[in-house]
């Protein structure tokens, strides 16, 4: 038997009921509200990145100045300054020239803090020093890993002509055998300027690290720095520095 | 919209009333094939069912030929025994059906009004958090401002006091440098001062026994030759000595 068909009306409140159904099984349909938020604050409060101007040091100072030393030499009947920098507590780097001929080493920090000196010590091979003192630097940065090279931008800090700690920056500008035949191998050349006095500064690259040690200067205003390999290389050699000599009165 | 939106079933609408019959042999039959008719008479059916039409000699694979369905008025049935008049009974699903729709839409409304009570009070709360935070937010702005000032200040403090400590350091450098200095002049002229002392010294000796040699020999027959060479070689000495201090004294004004 075949089913019979349905009324108009039977038909509207089906499709009524339908389209009521279906829509009542939408999920459009709004919802009651969960559970209310009450803490509208995170947990971990977003860090704002460092503009840097600031500086981190306990006294605000660059580390490239906390870590520089003014070196005075007195000698029998002379006296001389120069720079130095520390590489760790109680090391110091500086020229060979610089604690030439001494009766007296006196280091003085950044803030004008004086520090005993114990003992200095020479290399031969190259005009670089150790000077060890009695109480700790204030800090002392790393040595980089590699030379720089041409056209890296170079930063001296030391205390030309013994006057205040001095920044001055420039470029490496090339490589040449030392003219004074102080050091074995080749030496950078930067157009940092220097003055006497600033012999023994440390050069800094980009991110702070010892790339060479200023010890001497042309007449063109170019400076000649001990690259950090020679550096590395005297310090690895425990013959490499000999206790300085005194001067005689 | 809290619980996000679902896809609304499409598959499950249910079809339309005349897709029911696709495909159904509507010209299978002469009932089926019966043209549409008067709703008010479909309404009422009559009691009675209409006697089946003459069977359709149908040709497989071609469909019948249609006969048209006898009209049903519903009033009367032509089929029914003379003198029997059904009453035509009433539908009450429609009804039904109607209640039930009016009783979804109460519901439905009442869910929506509740609903809709509920996202007002929790708006409400919200917006008094948000105006909370807001007064927070503004206070702490305001703060940051002087703190930002004081910063930038202390910062220009920090600037100045760094440039006077380095200031210091060299002036307390330059001094050390100076009291250096001072001190190997003033050891310069100590040396050079006992240097002069003991020129004058022994030029003082040498002087003073030239002068008495000089008395010993006016009467050297007086003396013994022997003591007298023996006086002025020591004389000599005095000069020597005195002749070696000033050496040193130069030496030391060369320096």
């Amino acid at each position: 038997m075949s089913p019979r068909p349905l009324a108009a009306t039977t038909r509207a409140a089906v499709l009524g009921l339908s389209l009521g159904l279906s829509i009542g099984a939408c999920a459009d349909v709004p919802r009651m509200p969960g559970p209310a938020v009450t803490d509208f604050v995170p947990s971990e409060a977003p860090t704002a990145a460092p503009d840097g101007t600031g500086n981190l040091s306990p006294d605000g100072f660059q580390q490239a100045q906390r870590m520089a030393v003014r070196i005075r030499n007195v000698g029998c009947a002379s006296l001389s300054t120069g720079s130095g920098f520390a590489i760790d507590a109680t090391t110091l780097i500086t020229n060979r020239h610089v604690v030439a001929d001494t009766a007296e080493l006196q280091v003085s920090t950044y803030d004008g803090r004086d520090i005993a000196v114990t003992a200095s010590s020479t290399a031969a091979l190259a005009d670089l020093a150790i000077v060890r003192t009695a109480a700790e630097l204030p800090t002392f940065p790393e040595l980089a890993a590699v030379d720089p090279v041409v056209g890296d931008s170079v930063t001296v800090v030391g205390y030309p002509e013994g006057g205040v700690l001095t920044l001055t920056t420039g470029e490496v500008i090339g490589t040449t055998t030392d003219p004074l035949n102080e050091n074995l191998g080749e030496v950078l050349v930067a157009n940092a300027q220097v003055e006497p006095g600033s012999s023994g500064s440390a050069v800094l690259d980009v991110d702070g690290h010892v790339v060479g040690v200023v010890y001497a200067k042309n007449a063109a205003d170019q400076s000649y720095i001990v690259p950090v390999s020679t550096l590395r290389a005297l310090l690895d050699d425990d013959g490499a520095f000999t206790p300085s000599s005194s001067c005689t009165p | 919209m809290p619980g996000g939106s679902y896809p609304c079933p499409v598959s499950d609408q249910p079809p339309a009333p005349h897709e029911a019959f696709v495909g159904a042999p509507r010209h299978a039959t002469a009932r089926s094939a019966a043209p549409p008719v008067d709703s008010r008479v479909q309404a009422y059916p009559p009691t009675v069912p209409p006697p089946p039409g003459p069977p359709v000699a149908a040709v497989p694979g071609t469909l019948g030929t249609l006969v048209p369905a006898p009209v049903r008025t519903g009033a009367t049935d032509p089929a029914a025994p003379s003198g029997t008049r059904t009453r035509p009974r009433r539908r009450r699903w429609p009804t039904a059906t109607l209640v039930l729709l009016t009783v979804l839409g109460l519901a439905a409304s009442t869910y929506l009004w509740r609903t809709s009570t509920a996202w007002q009070e929790r708006s409400a709360d919200y917006l008094a958090a948000s105006q909370d935070l807001g007064s927070q937010v503004a206070a702490t702005r305001g703060e940051l401002a002087d703190v930002q000032a004081e910063l930038a200040a202390v910062r220009a403090q920090l600037g100045t006091a760094q440039a006077r400590i380095v200031e210091l350091a060299d002036e307390k450098a330059q001094l050390g440098d100076d009291r250096e200095v001072q001190r190997q002049l003033a050891d310069y002229q100590e040396r050079v001062t006992d240097a002069a002392g003991r020129v004058a010294l022994a030029l003082d000796q040498c002087v003073q026994g030239q002068n008495q040699l000089i008395g010993y020999m006016e009467n050297a027959a007086q003396y013994d030759p022997v003591e007298l060479d023996q006086y002025a070689t020591s004389v000599q000495d005095l000069c020597q000595t005195a002749t070696e201090a000033n050496t040193a004294l130069q030496g030391e004004l060369a320096r």
